[in-house]
């Protein structure tokens, strides 16, 4: 590009009036090792502009947490209000109905067995002393009848 | 939208968001913190991106707003920056020192520049974009964008020109 054209591209480019591809034309001529000593001045200034690009952000550092705390607090809300029903329920039906496991249910059936043993031998008892109660029976019918 | 989808769409432009946020903070790692943050905001409300035209254009409007406030409650805790500078410079070692030497010099002047100047500089000479999106990031008219830019441009020159007429930097 000719230097009258350049010099006129710089002076807009000051005014704010050069378009993008203007300004990437102005990086390019002054990416050039010789510039004429008028213009040398702003050589530094296009030169950085178009080294100025590869600074870049690190990724690495970057956490995207999987689910919004929002959102994650409702379902940890609704979990905690399952749990605590389930819980309700369970010491509910644990009071209503005792369960026992098998050794406990023959172990009452022995003791009730044993207790029943000891009733049934007490009413034995009575019923032998009722034998004595029939003899006199006999006996008083004897001399009330005659 | 999941995670590769997300990154997908953020990847064009992460790093100009880097760049804008380090042209505002200047610190590197503050400008890492601060590219996170934004990314990390687009993430959680990514069910809203799709009601954006240009999701681009809005993620620079909040990083610009992150680092104005960042900067804000810094001035307010009167603790000071310093600045740190990488530059990448071309092979030849002798290009490479005067390159480098006259590229920090570029990057003095234009951190020298009040924030509003730094950033319309930022946006439209390193990042190139048009008019219509700076003046949509910034919420100005682009005639207002044109006249902040070709003050903090002339600006800029002015500090050029001195440094190369006298050599004093």
């Amino acid at each position: 590009m000719e230097l009258a054209n350049i010099k006129k591209i710089v002076e807009k480019y000051f005014d704010g009036n050069t378009s993008l591809e203007e300004e990437k034309a102005l990086q390019k001529y002054f990416a050039q090792a010789h510039v004429p000593e008028e213009l040398q001045a702003y050589q530094p200034l296009f030169q950085f502009f178009e080294t100025n690009t590869d600074e870049s952000f690190n990724m690495d550092t970057l956490v995207l947490p999987t689910t919004p705390k929002k959102s994650k607090l409702i379902i940890m809300s609704w979990f905690a209000a399952a749990a605590s029903l389930v819980l309700l329920v369970s010491i509910y039906f644990q009071q209503s109905k005792p369960h026992y496991s098998k050794a406990e249910q023959i172990a009452a059936y022995m003791e009730y067995k044993k207790a029943m043993y000891l009733l049934g031998g007490e009413i034995n008892k009575g019923v032998a002393q009722l034998a004595v109660i029939d003899t006199y029976e006999q006996t008083k019918n004897k001399i009330i009848k005659k | 939208m999941n995670q590769k989808e997300f990154i997908a769409l953020i990847t064009p432009f992460k790093d100009k968001l880097f760049r804008i946020a380090k042209r505002l903070l200047v610190s590197h790692d503050e400008a890492q913190d601060a590219t996170q943050e934004v990314l990390l905001k687009l993430w959680i409300n990514k069910e809203k991106l799709k009601n954006y035209k240009n999701v681009e254009a809005y993620a620079v409007t909040m990083t610009k707003n992150y680092c104005l406030d960042r900067l804000k409650s810094k001035q307010a805790a009167n603790i000071a920056i310093k600045p740190i500078h990488n530059f990448r410079t071309s092979n030849d070692l002798e290009q490479q020192i005067t390159t480098s030497d006259s590229s920090n010099h570029v990057n003095t002047i234009i951190d020298s520049l009040p924030e509003q100047a730094r950033l319309i500089i930022q946006l439209r000479d390193i990042e190139q974009y048009s008019f219509e999106e700076i003046a949509q990031m910034l919420s100005m008219k682009e005639t207002t964008v044109r006249v902040a830019l070709s003050r903090a441009r002339k600006t800029v020159r002015e500090q050029l020109i001195a440094k190369h007429n006298y050599g004093i930097s």
